[in-house]
């Protein structure tokens, strides 16, 4: 309660207060200020972000939740508003644009994901199945698959003779993220196949595979994966950049997993969770960054 | 009798709990009924690698679902579940009628379980919103539910995915529950 009125005074009032006297004293605008306070990366983009959020001016409020923003736009009208000088502070044009970029291509990356998720697999259509099949070359190129259905598919973790039913509420987005993964990182994915063969730590690599596909999908809606764009990418992240993280995500649950010496895979759920939950505490972080030596980069 | 004896007794015995155990094969439907009955979103649905277990309140009950995944190489732990079941809700997908036999066979094989003797049985013949969907009579004749004599059964028609039919087999579940056994 306390906490509420104090944040209702400060931006009601305070705030706005702090910053005029700010602007008259540096004769800086309140973004001018964060951009060149803050190194790049989620702490500045963090920062400008919630400026917008809290501003007056309903134009400059709606970047944040714009469905499709063009950045440069933006930035112009930022500066024409805020009343800028651009040639004292050179940098403050691109510093903020990049900002922008972050701010909005997250925004797009979010539709795009969902617009995969909400495209059901459909044996009728060419494109899925060559897509599957793509994936099973990728995976299994010693191996020609004798039927479009068969149990061989069990070779790869799916869970019948027929992987379609198992993409269900991940659609396309499930099948293109392992197609990913054993596209530019074959190696490692081959090895993680095998692992997950293992007689007594096993599991079913492509079901765990489209379930690793449900938690990202979910951080992502969720926002949890802001900070880690906001320092890796630095303009619009791609889609490119998500199915990165769900190279990631994969190679480092699959650890976690071999780890946690569950008894069985009656475990997985328990173990999954417990898996979310430190990620997410990692992904709070403002130094968010899932990049390291897993996928030997 | 001690205290602590009358403690144990007493949570032993919280008379509303109903234990429920949702089995069948791979993609008959058994999480997206179980989200459905937890009032979740349905559209999200992944496989269930292990399992998913939920409470949901239903009036004065408070049904505690495990829902185990169908999947060929999880099916032999089902067994690790069948303990204090109350009600047995077993899901079919009616419009796979090219394994029609081998949920039969599963179903059959769940039925002589010891520890699952006399509980009752649901069967939810889901997936009725698709055009090639089995009607439940047909189902109830492959699967030889009327043989059934040692235990109450009933056969309910869904689909997990509107929700229709769910509340009449889940009042059907209550209703058999609160009989005295």
């Amino acid at each position: 309660m306390i906490l509420r009125l104090w944040w209702y005074l400060y931006y009601g009032c305070l705030h706005r207060m702090l910053k005029w006297v700010l602007r008259r004293t540096t004769g800086k605008c309140e973004l001018e200020r964060i951009c060149s306070g803050y190194p790049s990366g989620a702490e500045r983009t963090k920062a400008v972000e919630n400026c917008l959020k809290h501003s007056r001016i309903v134009a400059l409020k709606k970047i944040v939740t714009a469905e499709n923003l063009n950045a440069v736009e933006a930035v112009n009208n930022i500066i024409a508003l805020k009343s800028v000088y651009i040639n004292r502070n050179q940098s403050f044009r691109p510093d903020l644009l990049q900002c922008l970029q972050q701010i909005g291509g997250y925004q797009k990356l979010v539709n795009q994901v969902r617009s995969l998720q909400k495209e059901k697999y459909s044996a009728t259509e060419e494109d899925h199945e060559k897509q599957l099949m793509k994936l099973w070359n990728l995976m299994k190129p010693e191996t020609t698959l004798e039927r479009r259905k068969t149990k061989q598919w069990g070779q790869l973790g799916f869970q019948g003779d027929d992987p379609a039913t198992d993409f269900r509420g991940m659609g396309i987005l499930g099948l293109q993220n392992l197609i990913f993964f054993a596209e530019n990182y074959n190696s490692i994915a081959s090895k993680v196949l095998s692992q997950s063969l293992h007689p007594k730590f096993g599991y079913s690599y492509a079901v765990v595979g489209i379930n690793l596909t449900s938690l990202i999908f979910d951080l992502l809606c969720k926002k949890y994966l802001k900070y880690h764009f906001y320092n890796t990418v630095s303009g619009e992240p791609a889609l490119y950049h998500f199915h990165r993280v769900y190279c990631y995500v994969f190679c480092e649950f699959n650890n976690f997993w071999l780890t946690e010496e569950p008894e069985s895979i009656m475990e997985f759920s328990r173990i999954l969770d417990k898996y979310r939950e430190k990620l997410i505490e990692r992904l709070r972080e403002p130094q968010a960054s899932l990049q390291n030596n897993l996928l030997g980069e | 009798m001690g205290l602590l004896e009358l403690l144990r007794k007493l949570k032993a015995s919280p008379s509303h709990e109903i234990r429920v155990l949702l089995l069948g094969l791979d993609n008959a439907g058994k999480t997206t009924i179980l989200k459905s009955l937890a009032g979740e979103e349905v559209s999200k649905v992944t496989p269930t690698q292990g399992f998913n277990i939920k409470s949901v309140k239903q009036e004065k009950w408070n049904l505690n679902v495990w829902d185990i995944g169908g999947q060929r190489n999880i099916r032999p732990y089902w067994r690790n579940y069948f303990e204090n079941t109350d009600v047995l809700i077993y899901v079919i997908d009616s419009a796979d009628r090219k394994r029609l036999d081998e949920t039969g066979l599963e179903l059959t094989e769940l039925l002589e379980e010891e520890k699952l003797q006399g509980v009752p049985l649901l069967i939810f013949a889901n997936k009725q919103d698709l055009l090639s969907a089995a009607p439940p009579g047909e189902i109830a004749d492959s699967l030889g539910l009327n043989d059934i004599r040692t235990r109450t059964w009933q056969i309910q028609a869904c689909s997990a995915m509107s929700g229709e039919g769910l509340e009449h087999g889940m009042n059907w579940v209550l209703k058999t529950c609160s009989k005295p056994k």
